[in-house]
């Protein structure tokens, strides 16, 4: 494409002048240090405004890469957090569970729990709000989990696990209507069955208890040890007050020790001669079909 | 034009302005600068290109010849000769129309000689003394600096035309 004269006269003239005046800042920085360190200052001004434009774009498109690579370090940074959390709380809660095997066998003595054995689960799932509610732990049959070993906190009874995995274990909450343990009132033998008759997830009811069995407000509920999936003494609530049922019997309002609103890990109970006396149970059983 | 007239004048100019740098010194700050007059008075007809060449040869000779900064003269000149006919266009325009004459600059009527003066001395000073100046001074010393030698120069060149230079351009 040919020019126009006159811009290519334009261009030609403004070309030079830009090369006389650069001839002439040649001479100045070289032959004067004032001057010199003057332009170069200038210079040094220019660039590191182009440098910090630039960087400034660099960093406005590298801005996806950046936002990556964050997200993936903040995942890397949770999951980490997540296995510290978990080894914590699991050390925590070995520490815990020793204590509290020490604490009941303090409190129950220590021929009650010979044969017993303890194992730390986590709740995966609660459920709360139904009439059949049930808990999830994150043990199973790996971790020696079987069916109807006995689920307790420090603060009480939790229920039962009715069904494994090999992975985790289903437990049938204490608030469910299906569900009943064997109870006493106090230290003595007034024994009775707790069950939970829905409503509030803190009370429960203890039934069958004796009729002249004393009872008093603030009496504590506590497993009876006639089942093999608790060891006797362990508490479980506090009578609230009672009613007298069929004329036969006393039914005890129990406010429950455990919050199960608040349930994280539990303790897994394992009754060591539970097999021998199911197989008892057993014979029982069919002594009593044949006749 | 002579331009035998106009070599002898350019370098009475030049040896005017080697003695006024060599040996007047009335303040550091002030410089004494005869060479745009050369610039200014090249004959109004002369080709850019060449006026552009003329303009860094006068300043080029003047820095190697005094005692300054090589370059700083020759930069100035060349900034001068590049925009003298932008500031001369206007006013020559209009005395062609008036008086239906090209005059040489040295012919102008004196206000219009000062104005040219004026606005050639500060194209010329005001990248002299940002080049020239002292660091660390800041805008009121420089605009001072520049205020002053545009005035003092302006004066002495429009007393130089007048009186003596306007015969050789």
């Amino acid at each position: 494409m040919k020019l126009p004269p006159l811009i290519y006269n334009s261009i030609g003239k403004f070309l030079l002048f830009a090369a006389l005046e650069a001839v002439c800042l040649l001479l100045i920085v070289r032959n004067s240090t004032v001057q010199s360190s003057r332009v170069m200052e200038g210079v040094r001004t220019v660039q590191s405004f182009f440098w910090e434009k630039s960087a400034a774009v660099k960093k406005y498109t590298a801005l996806g890469s950046t936002n990556r690579d964050l997200i993936a370090e903040n995942a890397r940074l949770l999951e980490q957090n997540a296995k510290l959390r978990d080894f914590i709380i699991r050390t925590q809660g070995e520490d815990r569970l020793a204590e509290i095997s020490d604490q009941m066998r303090g409190n129950i003595g220590d021929s009650a729990l010979t044969n017993f054995s303890f194992t730390l689960a986590k709740v995966v799932k609660n459920t709360l709000n139904t009439t059949h509610n049930y808990l999830i732990l994150d043990k199973g049959e790996n971790d020696g989990i079987t069916e109807d070993l006995g689920v307790i906190t420090p603060s009480g009874v939790v229920g039962i696990i009715r069904g494994t995995g090999p992975r985790f274990s289903y437990v049938m909450s204490l608030l469910n209507l299906k569900q009943s343990i064997s109870a006493k009132l106090g230290r003595g033998s007034s024994l009775g069955t707790l069950k939970w008759e829905g409503g509030s997830i803190c009370k429960a009811y203890l039934t069958e208890v004796a009729l002249n069995t004393p009872v008093e407000k603030g009496d504590t509920v506590f497993t009876s040890g006639n089942s093999s999936f608790f060891p006797s003494d362990i508490p479980i609530g506090k009578a609230l007050s009672f009613t007298i049922e069929d004329g036969m019997y006393k039914r005890v309002e129990v406010e429950l020790l455990q919050d199960f609103s608040n349930l994280d890990y539990v303790i897994v109970i394992k009754n060591g001669d539970k097999r021998e006396i199911d197989s008892l149970s057993a014979i029982n059983a069919a002594y009593m079909e044949k006749k | 034009m002579n331009w035998a007239k106009y070599i002898f004048g350019f370098v009475v100019i030049l040896v005017l302005q080697l003695l006024a740098s060599g040996f007047i010194n009335l303040w550091p700050v002030l410089y004494i600068a005869l060479i745009p007059l050369l610039v200014i008075l090249l004959p109004p007809d002369t080709n850019t290109y060449l006026l552009l060449l003329c303009g860094f040869a006068i300043g080029l000779l003047t820095d190697v010849l005094a005692d300054g900064i090589p370059g700083l003269n020759a930069a100035c000149c060349t900034l001068l000769a590049a925009s003298r006919n932008m500031i001369t266009r206007p006013m020559r325009r209009y005395d062609i129309q008036t008086e239906e004459m090209d005059l040489s600059y040295g012919e102008f009527r004196p206000e219009k000689l000062f104005v040219l003066l004026l606005a050639s001395y500060l194209v010329f000073f005001i990248p002299y003394v940002l080049i020239d100046g002292p660091m660390g001074k800041g805008i009121l010393w420089l605009t001072f600096r520049i205020i002053l030698n545009v005035a003092v120069n302006v004066v002495i060149a429009y007393l130089l035309v007048r009186l003596w230079i306007r015969r050789f351009f």
